[in-house]
C-alpha cells in the first residue's frame, strides 16, 4: 500500500511540530525519517498510524483519506520505542492479541491463532519463548516479539517508533541487519523513524530529513549524503566543517565550486587534504592541535590561524604516520569536495 | 549488589539501640497496648457477655448500617476512583490539575465540617430543606446522609492509588491494543484492568477500611438514633458515654478485627504486586 501524505500540519501548544509536510512513500517501500529530536519524525509517524490528529492537511493510503478512519481500523502495525508489550501476558498472548480482539465473524479459530503465531514466533526467530513474560526477555527479543504482534494482524503499513532506540549498539547493529532482511521478505511499505543517521542510511531505500518540523530532503542514502539538498542537511549527516570564508577546491572539481565567499561551504573531514606547503590553489592556514586515534583513522583538530574557530580532519593512520604529522605541525587545508550552498538559511 | 559499609560510616550500637527502642516502645506504647486494652476490656468480663453485647438488637442494627454505608460508598468510589485516574492519567485537559486538587479536598478537610456541608445543603433549614421536606424525603439524621457522609471522605483512596500507577505505565500499552483493532472497552478489560487490579485493590481495602470506621462527618449528619442512623464508631461512642464500658469495648473489637484484617489484606496485596513487579 502506498502512503501520500499531503500538506500535514500540526500544532502543539506553544510549538509548532509539523509545517505544511508533503511525502509520498510508494508501496513496498522502508523509508527512514532522519532528524534531530523535536523535528517532528515522530509526530508525523503517529499521525499517519492514527494515534494523533492533524492540524491540517491529510494521509492517503492508496489514494484514500484516512482522516476520518479510527487508529484501530488503518491495519497499520506500530511498533514503540520501548515495545509497549503487555506485561501481564505471555509472549504467545501478546502476539495473538490482534487476532482475538477481532470481531467475532473475522475471528480466526483458536487452531488457525495457535499456527499464525508459531508462524511469527519462527519469523522473528523466537521459537520456545512462546511462554515467557516480557520481563523474562532481554530488550531485542522484546522489540522482536513487539514486531511479531505488529505483524500477526497482517497490516499494510508498518511503522516503528525508534524502533531500536532503547537497545544496546550491539544489538542495534544486529537487528538492524535483520529489520532490512524481513522487509526483503514481506516487502509490507514500512516507516521509521530514528535519529540514528547510520541506522537510516544502513537500513533504508529512502531517507526523509526532517528538521523543525519540515521535510529538508528525500533522497537514497547515497543522495542525501553525498548530495545534501540544504547546509543543514550537510551538518546532520555525518560530520561536517563549515569553511565559510574563501576555501580554494582541489584541482579536480574546482570547477564544481562557484564563488565561495558569497556561500556556505561545507567538507567532510576525510575529504580535506592537509598540505605543508600553501599552493598556487591556496587553502585555509592551521595549525594542528591535537590528535586523536579511532581504530583505524586518526581524528586531528585545527586550529585556523585566522581565529576563525577550529576544522575537524580525519585521516588514516598509515598516512598520519607516514607524512608524520605531529602536534604543532603548521598545516594548509583544502577541500577536495566542498559542497557550497547559495542561499545562506542561518 | 549490596555493598559492605566501613565501620566508621555506622551509627555506633548505643545510638542504634536507642533508636531501636524508641520506634518499638512508641509503637507498643501507642498501638499494641490500646489494642490489647479493648480486647481485655471486651473479654474480661466472660465470653457470654461480650457475645451479648454484639447481639444486642442496637449493636446489630449499627453494624447493618455500617456495612450498607459502605457497601453503597466503596463501589461509588471504586466506579468514580477509576475514571477519574484514567482521564488524569491519560488525557491532557484544562482543569485537569484542579481535579487533582479537588479529589484531595476530603483529606484536607476536616471531617467534621464535611458532615456540616451536608446539614447546610440538605438539613431543615439548608439549601435544599425546603424541597426536600414538600417531596417528603430525608437526607440529614437519616440512611442517605450516613451514606453520602461516608461516600464523601472516602472520595478520594481509589484514584489516588490510581493516578500514580496509571502515570507511571503511560499510554503505550493502550496505544498498542488500539492500532492492533481493539474497542476502547476490550482495551479497557484486557490491558488497562489488569495493568492497575494490585493498585485497585488496594485502594479499595483503605477505602472500605475509612468507610466503616469513619466517625466525623457521620456524627454529625448522624442524629445517633439507635437502632436507626447509628453505624459502628458512633454506637462504641455511645456505649461508653453511658458508662457501658464492656458493651462499648466489645463493640469496638468488630472495628479493631476490621483493621487487622485490612492490614493483613494490605500485606499480601503488596507481597503480591511485588512479585507482578509493580504497584
Amino acid at each position: 500500500m502506498s502512503i501520500r501524505i499531503e500538506n500535514l500540519s500540526k500544532h502543539f501548544v506553544g510549538f509548532r511540530a509539523l509545517n505544511n509536510v508533503n511525502l509520498e512513500v510508494a508501496t513496498g517501500g522502508l523509508v527512514a525519517l532522519l532528524g534531530p529530536s523535536g523535528c517532528g519524525k515522530t509526530t508525523l509517524l503517529r499521525i499517519v498510524a492514527g494515534l494523533d490528529t492533524q492540524d491540517a492537511g491529510s494521509v492517503l493510503f492508496d489514494d484514500e483519506d484516512m482522516s476520518d478512519v479510527h487508529a484501530r481500523d488503518r491495519q497499520v502495525g506500530f511498533v514503540f520505542q520501548h515495545y509497549a508489550l503487555f506485561k501481564h501476558m505471555n509472549v504467545f498472548d501478546n502476539i495473538a492479541f490482534g487476532l482475538t480482539v477481532m470481531p467475532r465473524a473475522k475471528r480466526p479459530d483458536k487452531s488457525a491463532i495457535n499456527q499464525k503465531v508459531c508462524q511469527l514466533l519462527e519469523l522473528v526467530q523466537l521459537e520456545g519463548l512462546a511462554h515467557r513474560f516480557p520481563a523474562q526477555l532481554s530488550g531485542g527479543q522484546r522489540q522482536r516479539v513487539a514486531l511479531a504482534r505488529a505483524l500477526a494482524v497482517e497490516p499494510k503499513v508498518l511503522l516503528l517508533d525508534e524502533p531500536f532506540g532503547a537497545l544496546d549498539a550491539r544489538v542495534r547493529k544486529e537487528l538492524r541487519r535483520w529489520l532490512r532482511n524481513l522487509h526483503d521478505q514481506l516487502q509490507v511499505t514500512s516507516i521509521f523513524v530514528t535519529h540514528d543517521q547510520e541506522e537510516a542510511l544502513e537500513v533504508a531505500d529512502t531517507v526523509v530529513v526532517m528538521n523543525g518540523g519540515r521535510i529538508e530532503q528525500v533522497g537514497t542514502p547515497e543522495d542525501v549524503y553525498e548530495r545534501p539538498a540544504t547546509p543543514f542537511v550537510c551538518e546532520f549527516l555525518g560530520d561536517a566543517n563549515r569553511l565559510d570564508l574563501a576555501v580554494a577546491p582541489a584541482a579536480s572539481d574546482r570547477s564544481t565550486v562557484e564563488s565561495p565567499t558569497a556561500s556556505a561551504v561545507y567538507a567532510r573531514p576525510h575529504e580535506l587534504d592537509l598540505a605543508r606547503e600553501t599552493s598556487t590553489l591556496g587553502g585555509i592556514e592551521t595549525r594542528l592541535s591535537t590528535r586523536r586515534r579511532v581504530g583505524s583513522v586518526v581524528r586531528v583538530t585545527l586550529e585556523r590561524a585566522d581565529g576563525q574557530g577550529v576544522i575537524d580532519a580525519e585521516l588514516t593512520h598509515e598516512r598520519f604516520v607516514s607524512e608524520r604529522w605531529a602536534e604543532g605541525d603548521r598545516v594548509w587545508v583544502r577541500a577536495s569536495n566542498p559542497r557550497s550552498f547559495g542561499q545562506q538559511l542561518h | 549488589m549490596i555493598k559492605a559499609v566501613p565501620s566508621s560510616a555506622q551509627d555506633s550500637p548505643l545510638v542504634r539501640g536507642v533508636l531501636i527502642t524508641i520506634a518499638l516502645g512508641f509503637v507498643g506504647l501507642m498501638l499494641i497496648l490500646p489494642m490489647g486494652l479493648v480486647l481485655t476490656q471486651a473479654l474480661g468480663h466472660g465470653f457470654t457477655i461480650y457475645l451479648d453485647a454484639l447481639r444486642d438488637e442496637d449493636a446489630q442494627a449499627a453494624l447493618r448500617l455500617t456495612l450498607l454505608a459502605a457497601a453503597i460508598a466503596v463501589p461509588a468510589n471504586l466506579l468514580f476512583g477509576v475514571s477519574a485516574a484514567w482521564c488524569i492519567a491519560k488525557f491532557e485537559f484544562k482543569g485537569k490539575q484542579l481535579l487533582l486538587t479537588l479529589i484531595d479536598l476530603p483529606f484536607a478537610v476536616s471531617p467534621v465540617i464535611s458532615g456540616l456541608i451536608f446539614v447546610l445543603l440538605f438539613g431543615l433549614h439548608g439549601w435544599f430543606g425546603e424541597w426536600l421536606r414538600a417531596h417528603d424525603l430525608k437526607i440529614i439524621f437519616a440512611v442517605p446522609g450516613i451514606v453520602l457522609a461516608t461516600m464523601f471522605v472516602t472520595f478520594p483512596f481509589v484514584a489516588r492509588e490510581l493516578i500514580p500507577v496509571m502515570q507511571a505505565q503511560g499510554t503505550d500499552e493502550e496505544e498498542a491494543a488500539t492500532t492492533l483493532g481493539a474497542s476502547g472497552w476490550q482495551t479497557f478489560w484486557r490491558v488497562t484492568l489488569p495493568n492497575i487490579k494490585w493498585a485497585l485493590l488496594y485502594g479499595v481495602i483503605l477505602c472500605n477500611a475509612r468507610a466503616m470506621g469513619e466517625f466525623g462527618a457521620v456524627s454529625v449528619v448522624s442524629g445517633h438514633i439507635r437502632g436507626l442512623t447509628n453505624t459502628l464508631p458512633l454506637h462504641v461512642e455511645i456505649l461508653y458515654n453511658e458508662y457501658q464500658t464492656v458493651a462499648a469495648f466489645s463493640v469496638a473489637s468488630l472495628l479493631m478485627l476490621l483493621a487487622v484484617v485490612t492490614l493483613v489484606l494490605k500485606a499480601v496485596i503488596e507481597a503480591k504486586a511485588a512479585d507482578f513487579g509493580r504497584l
